[in-house]
């Protein structure tokens, strides 16, 4: 095993040495060597890895709720404890609650109780749920045992749900915004930018025009506009697709720009000419000889792309004409943190707003990474 | 014998546009070349950057298309025809008889394709080989340029600029082609690896029966390697004779200027001035009226400025001026100092 090991990385360098390389191997050495790129993609999958197990992770449903426990404060979790017999261990548990009364603006509020302990169990079991709606399971990560205690670890909101699953909930319907708002625009903005690069004259100019207008054009009216156009009763997927195509119909022309300036510097580029003199056919030669060349670069603006993207539909849906209320995401939670009085008796709830800052950095940086990355000729 | 590629009344102009709502700008980078090439012969086309000689080259192989004008090419069978109609279906056949090499080996092979996958990929376009017989033949041509085929597997970056251009003329040799329009194919390489390559070209063009045409601004590389030399000047050709005519009798004020520029090795040889072009080559939009040389030109008069000269023949040698037979000119191999004038020119 060890020596099957020994022999792979010596192949891995001899391959180095002599230049049998391939482009992602380079890719992936040059991209390792930037550390925070390395780390934030680390916490982007880890994210993307919440949004797909959203139901399993998250300990109730989205929707869950107990009026009893408005605005519960974090409870957090406690890890370690002593049993019955005095003896100290991994025993996660969460304190329970009392409520007191503030005189003063009439209002309840809730201050953890010391003595009152509810035990946080692994894979418990919980009512029957589909996770990412067809695996039927019925187990959660994490839970309390008691179906009646409070399990608020970051806090609840004003109907007293669990903001940690709504969290989670959330991530799936944001980032996934992100990610197909940025597969459509890719879509159109490799194939308006592709045609418009390699083919150049009146529809370039044509093009150009028009990426310029709407890039002239102010986002967020723009998008207002849009939305405020969608009809009201439509439902939550309806919803959901008509976001993203109101955020792709700016998002492909960043992409466009970038894929005709890859596709015009590479047209008189002599290996292509070179392509074109061996008798290639236009498609032989944009996708063997054009498209290998600028693809790390498509995928680095792409990455840098998705956060605007998640930007967009968190400031939509915080103004209240993105996603609407039954749809979780990180604009409609932030929504819930929109007035002071809120701010001021429930800071939790602007939560979201940090998770929303966390993944944007780290795709910023992961984006970053995987541009410096992209070119491993160093051209 | 019939001639292998003949160019008649070729004409190219590039329009730019003056900013975004300015005229449109035309810019003759070919004009009125007529030019055969014979079979066998390597046919060297000089002249300074900017004169038009890449442009037709490319115009040759068809990676542009003129204006005007005709580029007959005749293939085996022994009909003739004309390249510049051609649609990219129906020129495709061609293409295999008719190949390039190009200047600058680092950009000329894609970074991102194995060398055995670059030499294989006109196999592939053109459905000759798969398979075992692909790979031998690659393996052949590598072999040719003195590549070993075992390193077909790298990428081309881990090549240096000489192999890089031995891998760029194994993926032109592997079509057996007829016709190679080599680029500038030495200039971006050491001048020892020059020689490598300039060789190897030699020896390919015997075992191959090839025919060159040979795009250079580089008067020794050309008189090592050319049969005939076609000199440009603003995409004019300017004179056309042998090589050894060419560079022992120049016949145009211009060819005159380019030999005097070669450098001489031996320091007692290095006797009198040399005679140098006055002031910059002209910028192309604003072509001279007249003889496109008259204003760099020593022996320019009134008709020079005036009427174009045609290309005409005198003894060996074509050539555009009109007091051809009248001035004296400086070969290259000669050592004698200063020539005089035969006629007095007055400005």
């Amino acid at each position: 095993m060890a020596t099957d090991t020994m022999i792979l990385k010596e192949t891995q360098r001899k391959d180095r040495a002599t230049g049998r390389e391939s482009q992602w191997k380079m890719i992936w050495r040059r991209f390792r060597q930037h550390r925070l790129a390395l780390v934030s993609l680390w916490i982007v999958i880890g994210f993307y890895l919440i949004a797909i197990f959203a139901e399993f992770l998250a300990p109730y449903a989205p929707s869950h709720y107990n009026s009893r426990y408005t605005y519960a404060a974090p409870q957090g979790i406690h890890l370690f404890d002593t049993d019955e017999q005095g003896n100290w261990g991994f025993r996660p548990f969460v304190y329970g609650y009392t409520t007191e009364i503030d005189q003063a603006a009439m209002r309840r509020t809730f201050v953890l109780d010391p003595d009152v302990k509810h035990r946080v169990q692994f894979f418990i079991e919980t009512e029957p749920y589909r996770l990412a709606g067809f695996i039927p399971m019925q187990h959660r990560l994490f839970g309390v045992a008691e179906p009646r205690a409070p399990f608020y670890v970051l806090g609840a909101d004003r109907l007293g749900r669990d903001l940690l699953s709504r969290l989670i909930h959330g991530t799936r319907i944001s980032l996934s915004i992100g990610l197909v708002g940025v597969v459509l625009s890719l879509f159109f903005g490799v194939l308006i930018g592709g045609f418009s690069g390699f083919y150049g004259g009146w529809f370039d100019s044509i093009v150009q025009r028009t990426i310029e207008f709407i890039r002239s054009l102010p986002t967020i009216p723009l998008w207002l506009g849009l939305a405020a156009a969608m009809p009201r009763d439509w439902g939550a997927l309806q919803t959901y697709f008509a976001i993203t195509i109101i955020l792709s119909v700016v998002g492909w022309t960043e992409l466009a720009r970038v894929v005709r300036g890859r596709f015009l510097a590479l047209r008189t580029e002599d290996f292509v000419v070179a392509a074109q003199l061996d008798g290639a056919s236009d498609y032989r030669v944009i996708m063997r000889h054009m498209v290998p060349s600028f693809m790390s670069h498509i995928i680095a603006a792409a990455t840098l792309a998705i956060p605007g993207m998640i930007l967009a539909e968190t400031a939509l849906s915080f103004l209240g004409l993105g996603l609407q209320a039954p749809i979780v995401s990180w604009g409609t939670l932030l929504q819930e943190a929109q007035n002071i009085r809120t701010l001021a008796s429930a800071p939790w709830l602007l939560l979201p707003g940090v998770v929303v800052v966390i993944v944007i950095l780290a795709m910023n940086f992961l984006g970053d990474g995987l541009r410096d990355a992209a070119d491993p000729y160093g051209r | 014998m019939n001639d292998l590629i003949r160019v008649e009344n070729l004409s190219k102009s590039f329009t730019l546009r003056r900013g975004l709502v300015g005229g449109l700008i035309s810019l003759d980078a070919l004009k009125d070349i007529n030019l055969a090439v014979r079979p066998g012969e390597t046919l060297a086309i000089v002249g300074e950057s900017g004169c038009g000689k890449t442009t037709l080259g490319r115009c040759i192989v068809k990676a542009m298309t003129p204006n005007t004008g005709k580029v007959l090419y005749t293939p085996e069978n022994g009909e003739t025809i004309d390249l510049v109609g051609l649609k990219k279906r129906q020129m495709k056949p061609w293409r295999r008889d008719i190949r390039m090499i190009f200047q600058d080996p680092m950009s000329s092979l894609n970074p991102y394709m194995r060398v055995f996958d670059i030499v294989a990929e006109p196999l592939r376009i053109h459905k000759i080989a798969k398979g075992r017989e692909l790979e031998d033949r690659v393996a052949t041509a590598l072999e040719k340029v003195g590549i070993d085929p075992a390193a077909g597997q790298r990428f081309p970056h881990a090549f240096s600029g000489g192999q890089r251009q031995r891998i760029g003329i194994a993926r032109a040799l592997v079509l057996d082609p007829r016709l190679v329009i080599a680029d500038e194919a030495v200039s971006a390489l050491d001048v020892s690896i020059q020689a490598q390559i300039l060789n190897l070209l030699e020896d390919l063009k015997d075992d191959f029966g090839l025919t060159y045409i040979f795009i250079s601004h580089d008067l020794g590389v050309v008189n090592y390697i050319s049969d005939r030399v076609a000199v440009m000047y603003l995409g004019n050709i300017v004179e056309l004779a042998d090589t050894e005519t060419l560079f022992e009798r120049p016949r145009h004020p211009y060819t005159e200027v380019l030999l005097e520029a070669l450098p001489i090795a031996d320091p007692k040889r290095r006797a009198g001035k040399r005679t140098e072009a006055r002031g910059e080559i002209p910028y192309i939009g604003n072509r001279p009226k007249g003889c496109p040389f008259h204003t760099r030109c020593r022996f320019a008069q009134d008709r020079c400025r005036n009427d174009r000269p045609e290309l005409r023949k005198i003894d060996a040698t074509e050539v555009a001026c009109h007091f051809a037979e009248t001035i004296e000119l400086r070969g290259a191999y000669d050592s004698a100092p200063r020539p005089h004038i035969s006629q007095k020119v007055s400005p």
